[in-house]
């Protein structure tokens, strides 16, 4: 695996050597999976069942997410919708909310880094 | 858009109010008509009911003047000295006198002079006639020289209406009448000039009928219930109004006019409804009418025709629209006058070029979008010429993906020109369309087909090469024994015993390396088979090493290098592979002094890193040997693959030595690194993790991994439920993987029909997914397991969470699944569980 993608990869919390074992050591396996991370509608679903205070449509999103986010070793993302799906668990739709935007953050940084793999 | 529907649905009903408008007015023009056509026919009837009633009453002042001429007359002659019968001759002269102006059978004349009945036309029975009893001498007596009217009254011999008029004389009695024929037609002269279905009626002053002109047969007591009728309308004055009708006899509506006279008598004029409306030869009304309702007809089906084509237009519009959205961009270019007209514009070019404009002006503003080295093409793909001769040569749709600046990112885009000679025979239109996502994942999946593909050119490639570098490899010693084999012989014919032996050492050598050799490729197919296993026990690794070393330190001696070892490690005892790790280090150090020329050194470094209770050892090898060049160091691992450019001679070995070193090495869970230079050395790095032999005892046997040593996953069949996508095809990679038939499922429902679609006990396992749409994953596993099938109550179920609370374990078990794995998924793990729960079904299910 080139370094350079691997560097990537790590910045954005991607533990590429877990990722790498559960591809069975098919980095092509790997990459096609990451790429399809941004297809996911989870993200938005999770952001508009937000929005409309809905919170079993957003833990259901989150959850999911969380799930993805775990198989494609995702770290960094994965802890906090993990967070926020503890939030959300426990009904506290307000402090959910405000742990968004720091996922956001996260979640847009990794489609850049995606895009750039690509 | 909106802007458009909406005025399209005020037209709609535009349309409609129009045509409502114009229908009210039809009406209201047919409705004024009607009132107007009534208006004239009542004063038309009224003005001709009064010109009959004048006509009338100049009648009777007629007949009234004769009979005072009459009277005059008489008494003229009477004066003279006449006798009665002077009398009648004179009346007989004066009758046909006024008979010949007037017409016959208009009036009689007689009179009582001197007790006796003078008649122009004498009857019978006058000697007995008693005047002096009738009313018409009384009252003419009365009225002492006035003209009296007396009441209409039937002839009794005639059966003729008659009304006697009557004067008296100069003479004491004498009194001079005159009986008037009320019904003779000649004295209500104008009436006959009536139209055919119009009548006239004639009444006196108690409402009697005296003269009635009209077509209808009635008989008289029809006809005077009627009169009854007419006049009682007429007394309380309800047939004024212009819209007042009386209905006749017949049953059809007529409108009444009527005129009462100074005597009293009523003259009465009625006229069909119908024929005031419409007249019965009136063709213009029925031309009129007839093109009044064509045209309203025209426009009804005009404004239907309108509606429907607006309804098809609308939906035609919405396809339109909604085709259009997926592309950022839509132009029609004019071929004739070369230029273009945005249809959609992209919001960044809106300020950059007009709406419409010259194509080459349009062309040069998009050579800053387009990618740099891909920009000639387009230009001379969609030069206004390269159109043309695409639409001479009948291409209609053509086009290609390229790069288009967004910002300051490139995105994929679709550029189309479209052609229609019969829509627009001198223009195309060319449209754009991102295609980002689908173009990256098509070349995501170009790039994975072509690694797979280079991958087995790549393997192919290297066994052919392996198989020819073997066969030269095999022969050198093949023939090396055969060689031996003949010299050998040839001693033993001369008997020198010596030189046999020395053969003989030398055939021994080389059918070692041949054994070696074979040793190698059948541990290497092996391998590849994945039947190789660790075969763990109690091990001195300090001891391992040392003994090693030594061997090598012999040859390496022998060839003029130098052999160090060091090994710093504080648990010797270990829990390990031993022949495994012999075996790397056998392949390690051969390699290092077989690749190193005299002079050169090979270090052995051991060390040991604790780590609470697991303990990594590394072992490194190094040499100042000949090295290897970049590129043979990225193939290094590879199988079959032989640095050729090593070194001049021929080399012994078979090139699949580093692969099993790495097979090897993985195999224990450990990493192996090499960093080499060419002409300079190489230095390997291998990291195991072992356990010292303490917390080897503390730990209790796995089952798991016990069970799992025979384990054969090819030919095995699991459901997978994941709702999703990305989830389940990983899940289903990692399983296909280990050669296992997968059927998915997208949420429980599904599983449950996946389920009972399949042939009883060809399942299994089942990996559920906790949270899913439809049907949820305890929920489907409680169905499965509640189904009538052998096999539903056995096959293993196991939950797929990322809940690893206890309580979300306990619903699993109650909702009767078996086990449950954790999200992420660990593979070990995953492989651990199924192995377990298929081994235990399978132990089960041999009794069905």
């Amino acid at each position: 695996m080139d370094e350079m993608k691997r560097q990537l990869l790590l910045a954005e919390g991607v533990d590429v050597d877990e990722a790498m074992e559960r591809f069975m050591g098919n980095e092509a396996l790997m990459m096609k999976f990451l790429l399809r991370f941004p297809q996911d509608e989870n993200f938005a679903k999770l952001k508009q069942a937000m929005a409309q205070g809905d919170t079993a449509a957003a833990f259901e999103a989150a959850h999911t997410l969380k799930g993805v986010a775990g198989n494609l070793s995702m770290k960094t993302f994965f802890r906090q919708v993990s967070d926020i799906v503890e939030e959300l668990r426990s009904g506290n739709l307000a402090e959910a909310e405000a742990k968004m935007p720091d996922l956001e953050t996260v979640y847009v940084k990794t489609l850049d880094m995606l895009r750039q793999l690509a | 858009m909106k802007m458009r529907k909406i005025n399209r649905r005020r037209g709609n009903i535009l349309n409609g109010l129009l045509l409502l408008f114009e229908a009210g007015l039809l009406a209201l023009g047919v409705f004024l008509v009607r009132i107007k056509l009534l208006q004239n026919a009542q004063s038309l009837g009224m003005a001709l009911a009064h010109s009959y009633a004048i006509e009338e009453q100049v009648n009777m002042n007629t007949l009234e003047k004769n009979l005072t001429l009459a009277s005059q007359f008489v008494n003229d002659i009477i004066d003279e000295g006449g006798d009665p019968s002077m009398i009648q001759s004179g009346l007989s002269n004066y009758f046909s006198k006024l008979t010949n102006v007037n017409g016959q059978g208009q009036v009689d004349f007689y009179a009582v002079i001197d007790g006796e009945i003078v008649a122009v036309n004498p009857w019978e029975g006058d000697a007995t006639y008693h005047y002096e009893d009738t009313k018409w001498y009384q009252a003419a007596l009365e009225a002492d020289g006035e003209s009296v009217w007396g009441d209409a009254y039937r002839d009794a011999i005639t059966g003729q209406q008659i009304i006697t008029i009557s004067k008296s004389l100069n003479r004491e009695g004498y009194v001079l009448a005159m009986d008037v024929y009320i019904q003779n037609d000649i004295m209500h002269n104008t009436a006959q000039t009536l139209p055919e279905d119009c009548s006239y009626f004639l009444c006196d002053e108690n409402g009697k009928l005296l003269y009635s002109k009209t077509s209808r047969k009635m008989d008289s007591a029809t006809l005077e219930s009627y009169m009854e009728y007419l006049m009682a309308g007429v007394a309380d004055g309800s047939l004024l109004d212009y819209d007042a009708f009386v209905t006749d006899t017949d049953g059809f509506n007529r409108g009444v006019y009527y005129q009462k006279m100074d005597n009293g008598w009523t003259v009465i004029l009625t006229i069909p409804v119908r024929h005031i409306l419409m007249g019965d030869q009136n063709t213009l009304v029925y031309i009129l009418v007839g093109l009044a309702s064509l045209l309203f007809i025209v426009i009804l089906f005009i404004t239907l025709i309108d509606s429907v084509r607006s309804r098809s237009m609308k939906k035609l519009d919405d396809t339109v629209h909604m085709l259009g959205n997926s592309f950022y961009s839509i132009y029609r270019v004019n071929l004739r006058d070369e230029t273009y007209e945005g249809i959609k514009i992209y919001r960044d070019l809106k300020d950059k070029i007009p709406a419409k404009g010259n194509y080459e002006i349009f062309m040069n503003t998009l050579r800053t979008l387009v990618k740099p080295s891909t920009y000639r093409t387009f230009e001379e793909s969609f030069s206004l010429e390269s159109i043309r001769e695409r639409i001479a040569q009948g291409i209609e749709d053509y086009g290609g993906d390229y790069q288009r600046l967004f910002g300051d990112t490139y995105r994929w885009v679709n550029v189309r020109t479209l052609y229609n000679r019969e829509v627009v025979p001198d223009g195309v239109i060319l449209c754009f369309r991102d295609v980002d996502e689908e173009k990256r994942w098509e070349l995501q999946n170009t790039i994975i087909l072509q690694d797979a593909l280079d991958a087995a050119q790549e393997s192919t490639r290297a066994k052919s090469e392996f198989f020819r570098g073997m066969s030269h490899d095999m022969r050198t010693p093949l023939n090396a024994v055969i060689g031996c084999c003949e010299s050998a012989e040839k001693s033993c014919q001369d008997g020198d015993t010596e030189k046999v032996r020395n053969y003989l050492r030398k055939i021994l050598f080389s059918a070692n390396q041949l054994l070696e050799l074979i040793n190698d490729i059948l541990e290497m197919s092996r391998m590849e088979a994945g039947k190789q296993k660790l075969d763990q026990r109690e091990m001195d690794l300090r001891q391992l090493m040392t003994d090693v070393a030594d061997i090598f330190r012999d040859k390496a001696q022998e060839e003029g290098k130098k052999l160090d070892v060091s090994i710093d490690i504080q648990d010797p005892v270990v829990w390990g592979d031993e022949k495994k790790i012999i075996q790397i280090l056998n392949n390690l150090l051969s390699n290092s002094i077989k690749y190193s020329n005299p002079g050169a050194s090979v270090r052995l470094d051991v060390r040991q890193f604790r780590f609470q209770q697991h303990s990594k050892y590394q072992i490194v090898v190094e040499d100042t040997g000949i090295g290897m060049s970049e590129d043979f160091l990225e193939k290094l691992f590879d199988p079959y693959s032989r640095e050729t450019a090593f070194t001049s001679r021929p080399t012994i070995g078979t090139g699949l030595g580093m692969t099993i070193v790495k097979s090897l090495v993985q195999q224990m869970n450990g990493e192996i690194s090499v960093e080499s230079k060419l002409g300079k050395g190489s230095r390997f790095t291998i990291t195991i993790p072992l356990d010292t032999a303490e917390s080897a005892k503390e730990q209790i046997p796995e089952p798991v991994r016990e069970e799992g040593r025979d384990f054969e996953w090819s030919g095995r069949t699991i459901l997978v439920a994941e709702d999703n996508e990305i989830n389940l095809e990983i899940l289903s990679e990692v399983l296909k993987h280990l050669g296992v038939t997968v059927l998915t499922a997208v949420n429980g429902q599904e599983a449950v029909q996946v389920f009972l679609d399949s042939a009883p006990f060809s399942i299994d396992a089942v990996l559920m997914d906790m949270q899913m749409p439809v049907m949820d994953g305890c929920a489907a596993a409680q169905t499965i397991r509640g189904t009538e099938r052998a096999d539903a109550a056995g096959t293993p179920i196991i939950a797929v969470t990322a809940n690893v609370f206890a309580e979300d374990i306990a619903r699993t078990s109650q909702a009767g699944m078996n086990d449950h794995i954790s999200k992420p998924i660990d593979n070990g793990v995953l492989r651990k569980t199924l192995q377990k729960q298929i081994t235990e079904w399978d132990r089960k299910r041999r009794r069905f």
